[in-house]
């Protein structure tokens, strides 16, 4: 199972927004997408996740309603605000840029070595 | 959201988050079942990825909550403990601020009370008074005629308008003694105007005020309580008024209402004596009326400055160049003094240059702290402290200090106040003494902005320079030059502010004393006064007054006890009547001639009041029958009018001036003596302020109606009082006395005002220079602390315990000279504004300013020989060795 730490900071908060740009969802699942959709490589503990929803609530970047969810139980489910959906944009694509130069540079294309 | 909210909201934000966190874990729960695993396993997994759910939520809470509240409560405590470790220097500061901002506070009270009294009407500042002023500038009220013609005319006023004249009214025998009180003529409308009602009975109504109305009359609730023991059925009840007139009791106002000032008996202006004969150039009312909404005082003077400038062509002879004069009553009350008059603002000065001498103090007090202090705040920024975190726990710091100091001036003032208004009873109508809000908020905001601003000092040099140096110091004390030279000027200014306190203490004080040297000419023991003021019905002729006057004085001088009695227009110590110089020797004046007091007098007035002639003979009783004119003036007079050569023998002409000043309450004359010679030479005195040109005429010229008598006893003034009384009572029962008070009372009360100035100075005076005298050895001791080692080292090496005493002499020498430098000017300033306000104060005297130089260097030099003197008891060795 990979390291949590593996995970380079700042990238969480950049995950975050991008799972909850599909749609309403609650912290757990946000957890299992990140975990599924990243084929079990990130895996977000309670105790990063939250963390992190609420700094970002706290900046504006996420918005929360509670719902009733399937279970019965109250829920409270993460939108993404205008200006989360700002900052997702401006950060997926230099995150985007950055990892395409980093590529460049540990895959060397041949002669340059 | 802002963060007091957000505290509000804990609670329930506490709920959400643990609602949330469980929903999580139930979720967690749930799909590890469903993969076949058991909660407990569950739980334990998430333990070891998470960490427990406290901690989680401290992280969320960590994520919320404003970095800048999260340790201020360490950071409070950490400051009372750095205050406390400096318990001295600690002190020090809080005592400074402290003493300054009472200091300051208890003046701005006392002095506001003076100018904004608690007024029993509504709106006092929307009243406005009209009175006339001259071409020379003089000021004087308004003729009926006069403002039976304003009020026709004028359109400015929001309802009707009304006028006023002051005179003492006597209420006659009716189960009671006979009494005379401070009175007031009032047209029909002035209470309307005022908005006030009688608690009991009616308003005048305007049939009230018409000539050959019967004479209805309001009385004081002072006087409904003292005469009437507050009756109800004191409504209807019928009292002689002035010795002759039966008038109705109509109404009684409320406690507190004695419109003008000190009222008891309003009547109807109709009934004012000679009202309907009365020229237009006597001036005794004053008018009152509403300012419209919107409308300033300039609205009223353009409404009536064309009815004045149309009488001024219809009456040139007397209304020529008269202007009306309008001001609010607010105004009128406080003495037409506006907040910028220096009369005002002198303590309020004096009280914010203590202030600023406080706050200079303290500036050095936390600059030397500072440099105790920059080692260890090179040690807190060395070990990762952000600029922001130490800049706000020396800021908590200085607050704690402000809070300290500024609840103690508030307690300190509050007792103060107490005091002073328990002990003496107000002069002054309507004056009130209260703490107020806004002086107290301005106050907290001086508290803080000084310790702020110097409490950061340390902060801010501490990181201007590289955290090493801080540290390689070791253990030394240093300043850098740049903050002791601020220190010097502080001093320095500190210095300049004293003297220039100091210097006006001593002018206010040798003002006070010129005011004794004064009083020493007037025999004020044993000795009683009062007015006594024969009606108009009774007493219409001079010889029938005459005649009066020899009575009561054969009653007088026959009562056990009596010593001996004459009669004045003015007892000493109170303000007498003014007459115009027209020729000298028979040479004219000036033009306009100028006005000298003018006091008629018993031949007996020298040796019972005074004490005794400088040159010449007292009047005779030959003097003032026709043929014997003749007059006494005093040495001023002498000096400024008739020069060289001897006054006995010269002629003076005199006349009553025109515009009279009515607001003096002067006792109205029948005309004088057109020409007068000097027979004697009087001492000087001072019936107000001054020893101005007097004139003494004799009293059986003119026996004028209202004369104060004065009575000396052998000892007890009681039992004068009491003669006084029974003589009066004896010669006529219908006689109203007004109050009988002793020379002593009235020379004290008379005295009463440049005697608070002058301890109002010499407070603030003496606390700047004990401010400025531990300044000035705090900084020294410092300086010698800090010094410690170069000392030893020359010390060691040969200095001399003189030169090393010198060292420090030095700078203590240059900031007192640079001190007096700056002060002298301050001082002339603050001495021209001393005597702008009180006349008789001399704005530049030498005596005083050398006295007060004198006082500020031994005091300086004080502040620096003990330093200096311990500086050359440092054992070398020691010294040294302590590195």
């Amino acid at each position: 199972m990979p390291d949590k730490s593996d995970l380079p900071q700042g990238t969480l908060d950049l995950l975050i927004l991008q799972v909850v740009a599909a749609g309403p969802i609650h912290g757990y699942a946000i957890a299992q997408r990140l975990q599924l959709i990243s084929r079990d490589v990130v895996q977000v503990p309670q105790g990063s996740l939250y963390p992190a929803l609420h700094r970002l609530e706290n900046r504006g970047l996420l918005a929360a309603d509670w719902k009733a969810s399937e279970t019965g139980r109250e829920s409270k489910f993460y939108r993404l605000t205008p200006k989360g959906r700002k900052q997702l944009k401006a950060e997926a694509a230099s995150w985007l840029r950055l990892t395409e130069a980093i590529e460049l540079i540990l895959k060397p294309s041949g002669a340059s070595r | 959201m802002s963060w007091w909210r957000r505290l509000l909201r804990q609670q329930a934000l506490e709920r959400a988050l643990d609602t949330e966190l469980r929903d999580h874990l139930e979720r967690e729960i749930e799909a590890g079942v469903r993969a076949g695993a058991s909660e407990a396993d569950v739980r334990r997994q998430m333990r070891l990825t998470s960490g427990g759910l406290d901690q989680i939520k401290e992280s969320c809470r960590d994520v919320r909550r404003p970095p800048a509240l999260a340790d201020v409560a360490g950071d409070v405590r950490f400051a009372w403990r750095m205050l406390g470790r400096n318990k001295w220097a600690t002190a020090g500061a809080i005592v400074t601020l402290a003493l300054a901002m009472g200091v300051a506070n208890t003046t701005f009270i006392s002095t506001y009370a003076d100018l904004w009294r608690d007024f029993p009407f509504e709106r006092p500042d929307r009243i406005a008074i009209m009175r006339t002023i001259d071409a020379h500038g003089r000021e004087a009220g308004l003729s009926f005629a006069d403002y039976q013609d304003w009020r026709r005319e004028a359109r400015v006023f929001d309802g009707p308008s009304a006028a006023f004249g002051i005179g003492t009214i006597s209420l006659g025998r009716d189960g009671t003694a006979p009494e005379q009180l401070d009175g007031l003529y009032v047209s029909a409308d002035t209470f309307s105007v005022l908005r006030v009602k009688p608690m009991l009975g009616r308003d005048f109504a305007a049939a009230d005020d018409r000539p050959g109305a019967e004479a209805v009359v309001i009385i004081s609730s002072n006087i409904w309580k003292s005469r009437y023991a507050a009756s109800r059925d004191v409504l209807g009840r019928k009292v002689s008024v002035n010795g002759a007139t039966p008038a109705t009791i109509v109404g009684v106002m409320p406690d507190g209402i004695r419109f003008i000032d000190f009222t008891d008996v309003w009547l109807p202006l109709a009934q004012m004596p000679g009202l309907a004969a009365q020229r237009r150039d006597i001036r005794p009312l004053m008018m009152i009326g509403r300012l419209p909404d919107g409308a300033g005082l300039d609205r009223v003077r353009a409404d009536l400055s064309p009815i004045a400038a149309n009488l001024a062509l219809a009456h040139p002879d007397t209304n020529k160049d008269i202007r009306p004069l309008v001001n609010t009553l607010l105004e009128a009350y406080n003495g037409l003094m506006a907040l910028t008059s220096s009369a005002i603002y002198i303590p309020l000065l004096a009280a914010v240059f203590v202030l600023l001498i406080a706050a200079a103090n303290l500036a050095n007090l936390l600059l030397a702290r500072a440099a105790y202090r920059s080692r260890e705040i090179a040690i807190r920024l060395a070990i990762g402290a952000t600029h922001w975190r130490i800049v706000r726990g020396l800021l908590i710091e200085s607050l704690l200090l402000a809070a300290v100091a500024w609840a103690l001036a508030v307690g300190g003032s509050w007792l103060a106040l107490r005091l002073s208004t328990s002990q003496a009873a107000p002069q002054l109508p309507y004056w009130h003494l209260k703490m107020d809000v806004r002086l107290l908020l301005v106050l907290a905001a001086i508290a803080l902005v000084t310790t702020a601003l110097f409490g950061l000092a340390p902060a801010v040099y501490a990181s201007r320079r590289a955290t090493a140096d801080g540290l390689k110091e070791g253990g030394r004390l240093s300043t850098p030059p740049k903050v002791r030279r601020w220190t010097y000027a502080l001093l320095v200014g500190q210095f300049a502010v004293t003297l220039a306190l100091l210097n006006g203490a001593g002018l206010t004080a040798r003002r006070l004393f010129n005011f004794y040297a004064l009083d020493r000419n007037v025999q004020t023991s044993d000795a009683v006064t009062t007015v006594i003021r024969l009606p108009a019905q009774t007493y219409a002729t001079r010889d029938q007054r005459i005649a009066f006057h020899q009575q009561l004085q054969a009653r007088l001088l026959s009562s056990p006890g009596v010593v001996a009695s004459t009669v004045a227009t003015a007892a000493p110590f109170t303000p007498a009547g003014r007459r115009q110089l027209t020729s000298v020797d028979g040479r004219p004046t000036a033009d306009p001639p100028p006005d000298v007091m003018t006091m008629v007098v018993e031949p007996a007035y020298f040796r019972t009041v005074l004490r005794g002639l400088v040159l010449g003979d007292s009047f005779s009783e030959l003097h003032g029958t026709p043929g014997h004119e003749a007059a006494i003036v005093n040495q001023r007079f002498a000096e400024v009018y008739l020069g060289a050569g001897s006054p006995i023998g010269r002629h003076l002409e005199l006349k009553l001036p025109t515009a009279q000043r009515t607001y003096l309450r002067e006792a109205d004359s029948p005309a004088p003596p057109v020409s007068v010679a000097i027979i004697g030479v009087a001492p000087d005195v001072r019936q107000v302020r001054d020893a101005v040109p007097t004139v003494y005429l004799p009293f059986r010229a003119e026996a004028p109606p209202a004369v104060a008598l004065i009575v000396r006893g052998s000892g007890g003034s009681i039992s004068g009082a009491a003669a006084v009384r029974n003589a009066v009572n004896a010669v006529d029962p219908d006689l109203a006395l007004g109050a009988v008070r002793t020379l002593d009372e009235l020379r004290d009360r008379s005295r009463s005002g440049p005697a608070g100035m002058a301890s109002q100075f010499a407070t603030i005076g003496g606390l700047a220079l004990v401010f400025s005298g531990l300044g000035l050895y705090s900084a020294m001791a410092y300086a010698v602390r800090r010094r410690t080692q170069e000392i030893a080292v020359r010390m060691a090496l040969g200095a001399k315990a003189t030169q090393v005493r010198w060292l420090f002499l030095k700078t203590g020498a240059r900031v007192i000279g640079a001190g007096v430098a700056l002060g002298v000017p301050a001082a002339l300033i603050v001495g021209r504004m001393l005597q702008n306000t009180f006349v008789g104060t001399e704005a530049r005297d030498a005596v005083t300013l050398l006295a007060t130089v004198a006082l500020l260097t031994i005091v300086a030099l004080a502040a620096s020989i003990v330093p200096a003197g311990r500086a050359t008891r440092i054992e070398p060795t020691a010294a040294l060795r302590i590195e």
